[in-house]
């Protein structure tokens, strides 16, 4: 009895699933792209690798296609992208999730929700912005012999591994534009030469989860200094000595081994918020071609140029975050945990830009390669 | 009375009373509490474990004068036959309540996280099967099974540590924000994780130990629960933003759900698969101690029958039950039951006993 019963109890249990997904009904994408049209609808962009070869081989080419659906919401273009295709098209393996300036301009949020909703969605992708539509971003012809789709998350990874940029996924994303004290920052991208190629430039700063102002890469290397993520590869140039008579020798170039950030704030008045940012730097020089760093003398002066630039260029990049209501640095947030009287009292989307923001360096070299 | 006799040990007695408080509840705690006391939720929760070390207290001073009773003894000894059997009658009614609120949680999660086109009465019976097999064991066999268990509690732990390398404090500062009326009613939104802990009353006459090692382990297993349970608060806490948290209902889930490894790309399918053990050891805990308490209310029955019924019975109260708003308005009553049952019923018992100062009687 016993040998015919379970037999026939783990053929049954054991063989059907009814939560298959098989890889072979599935096309996999693994970039997206959303745009808003002018109508205020959704235009959702993906693209595939191309299947070539027949007679049941697949080889995977170098070539992508991509396909864009118009629909009222992103979840409606999803459904609407099975009309066109003869596969079912997985998005839950997507490795970046790229946005137009114009959805982006009205804001991110909405369109996500259904990203995290879905149970399978791809919480790990990384997001950016396009200056220009997501679909011609998706459509360059220059990707590095790469496929379109990785040729972005590995230009947002070698970027965010050299400290250019800080690379926040979907789920990095979303605590900070929903808390009241701290605000987003998201990769941009910028199309060249006619949409054929694309290079990250910078920075989209967002008010909430709305495009609200941009900074170059310089501002944005600044920017993540200041707000103390700390990154071995980090580099910067600066102009220190702009009297030298050769264009190389004006400048600097180090990179930053050490840092540490310290925020403080002073309540003064009413709603006079003074708030300081110290940040300590351990330096390498990379390139100065003006030398001479054997005299401890020469040094220090160099480093005194260097914090007076750096500082310069902190204030500059602090002014246009303000500028774009971008608490990007957490004031806010640290006001909110230590201090919730004051906190209490004001309205901070209103009181932040007119707050004072001090960044102040201390900066000490302690390599400068194998010359002196 | 007892047939089985004094057959699990002292330790035994530790995993099985962790197991079975850490159930299916254990994914939405740090929701539940933060609806109520915001970023002190986690102080809601070790207040909780205070709470239940009092009952704990109170729990063992009624085992101490009635060391050798069964539940059903002591009912019958506090209260006479009539209202001791109907009160015996409402513990079995409550354990098929919380097992059936159980199964319903357990059903509509799994659909949500894990399976969402497996018919969710499929994971029911499924889950049944595994229950009906445990249960059937020797109580020795289960707490042994429970040990074993237990390390996947680790994992837990472990997945946690994990989360802390992106938290950020200043979601839960400053301490005390939410003030001193909410961090208390959050404690009613955490009772019902620690369900689970009245079984000590019925389960101590098969511990074989001093009544003094049972309140030792007791305490010991309260003071590591509750520990665990701050621990996973916390977490969520810094983890996730307060408006992001109130838009999650499961977040321990969820914080797992947002990591991706080199070689585990969805660890929260590994991760939901092991809480399905969980909810299996707290399901069979409620169901071993209807059974028991109904065999020994009608002293005849088949063992095997008797459990194959409870369990029919539910999964038919389980069914209409695991939507998400039916279930969500019965949690909401029944957390009422839950603190009837595990605090008022014995602090009745108690005050007799205190009182009237009863005592077992000699054989």
């Amino acid at each position: 009895m016993r040998s015919v019963v379970v037999p026939i109890i783990l053929l049954l249990l054991l063989t059907g699933c009814w939560d298959q997904r098989l890889l072979k009904e599935h096309s996999l994408i693994l970039a997206i792209g959303y745009d808003l049209t002018e109508d205020g609808k959704i235009e959702k962009t993906i693209t595939f690798p191309a299947k070539s070869g027949g007679g049941g081989q697949v080889s995977i080419s170098t070539k992508t296609e991509t396909i864009s659906v118009i629909a009222n919401t992103v979840k409606g273009a999803e459904i609407k992208t099975d009309e066109y295709s003869p596969e079912k098209f997985d998005r839950s393996k997507a490795k970046v999730i790229i946005i137009g300036k114009d959805l982006a301009e009205k804001g991110i949020f909405p369109a996500l929700d259904s990203v995290y909703r879905d149970l399978r969605a791809p919480l790990y992708a990384s997001v950016a912005i396009v200056e220009g539509t997501a679909k011609d971003a998706l459509e360059v012809e220059d990707t590095y012999s790469l496929l379109t789709s990785d040729f972005y998350s590995q230009l947002l990874t070698t970027a965010t591994e050299a400290g250019i940029i800080k690379d926040d996924n979907i789920q990095e994303i979303c605590p900070i534009i929903l808390s009241d004290g701290k605000d987003i920052i998201i990769p941009r991208i910028t199309l060249l030469e006619d949409g054929k190629r694309a290079k990250i430039s910078g920075s989209i700063l967002l008010n909430g989860d709305k495009w609200n102002g941009k900074l170059n890469l310089d501002e944005n290397v600044m920017l993540l200094t200041l707000m103390g993520e700390a990154n071995k590869n980090r580099k910067m140039n600066l102009l220190v000595d702009p009297n030298e008579e050769r264009q190389e020798k004006r400048y600097v170039n180090f990179s930053l081994r050490n840092e540490h950030r310290q925020l403080t704030w002073e309540h003064t008045g009413d709603n006079d918020i003074t708030v300081t940012v110290k940040v300590s730097l351990q330096i390498e020089i990379d390139e100065y071609a003006s030398d001479h760093l054997y005299d401890e003398k020469k040094a220090k002066q160099l480093v005194d140029s260097i914090t007076k630039q750096t500082e310069k260029r902190a204030k500059k990049t602090i002014e246009k975050i303000q500028e774009a209501n971008n608490d990007a640095l957490g004031v806010g947030e640290k006001i909110k945990a230590y201090d919730p009287q004051l906190w209490q009292e004001i309205n901070w989307k209103e009181t932040y830009p007119e707050i004072e923001i001090v960044p102040e360096f201390d900066i000490e070299i302690i390599r400068h390669g194998i010359l002196n | 009375m007892n047939n089985e006799g004094k057959t699990i040990l002292s330790y035994q007695l530790f995993f099985l009373l962790i197991q079975t408080q850490i159930g299916v509840s254990i994914v939405s705690l740090p929701h539940d509490v933060f609806n109520t006391a915001k970023g002190d939720g986690w102080i809601s929760v070790l207040l909780t474990g205070v709470v239940v070390q009092c009952i704990i207290f109170m729990y063992m001073f009624i085992i101490k004068r009635f060391p050798t009773y069964s539940w059903k003894q002591v009912c019958e000894a506090l209260f006479g036959k009539v209202i001791g059997k109907f009160i015996v009658l409402l513990y079995i009614l409550y354990f098929i309540c919380l097992a059936s609120m159980t199964l319903a949680k357990y059903a509509l999660l799994l659909s949500a996280w894990m399976m969402p086109r497996t018919p969710s009465w499929v994971l029911l019976l499924l889950m049944l099967i595994i229950v009906l097999y445990i249960v059937t064991a020797k109580l020795e066999a289960i707490a042994q099974f429970y040990v074993l268990t237990s390390v996947i509690l680790l994992v837990y732990i472990g997945f946690n540590i994990y989360a802390w390398k992106e938290a950020n404090l200043t979601f839960i500062l400053p301490i005390g924000q939410s003030g001193v009326p909410h961090i208390l009613e959050g404690i009613i939104k955490v009772f019902p994780s620690f369900s689970g802990i009245e079984l000590l009353l019925i389960l101590h006459i098969f511990v074989h130990a001093e009544k003094r090692e049972i309140l030792k382990v007791a305490t010991i297993s309260n003071v590591c629960l509750t520990i665990f349970y701050t621990f996973i608060t916390l977490t969520s806490l810094v983890f996730l933003s307060p408006k992001e948290l109130k838009l999650v209902p499961e977040p321990v889930l969820y914080l797992v759900k947002s990591f991706s490894f080199k070689i585990i790309e969805r660890p929260d399918l590994i991760f939901t698969s092991i809480w399905i053990v969980l909810v299996a050891t707290t399901l069979t805990m409620f169901i071993y101690a209807t059974k028991y308490l109904s065999l020994h209310m009608y002293k005849k029955g088949k063992s095997q029958f008797v459990t194959i019924f409870l369990l029919v019975v539910c999964y038919i109260i389980a069914i209409p039950l695991r939507k998400v708003y039916i279930l969500q308005t019965v949690s909401e009553y029944f957390q009422y039951a839950i603190i009837a049952f595990m605090v008022v019923l014995p602090l009745i018992f108690f005050l007799i006993t205190f009182i009237f100062s009863k005592k077992e009687v000699e054989q």
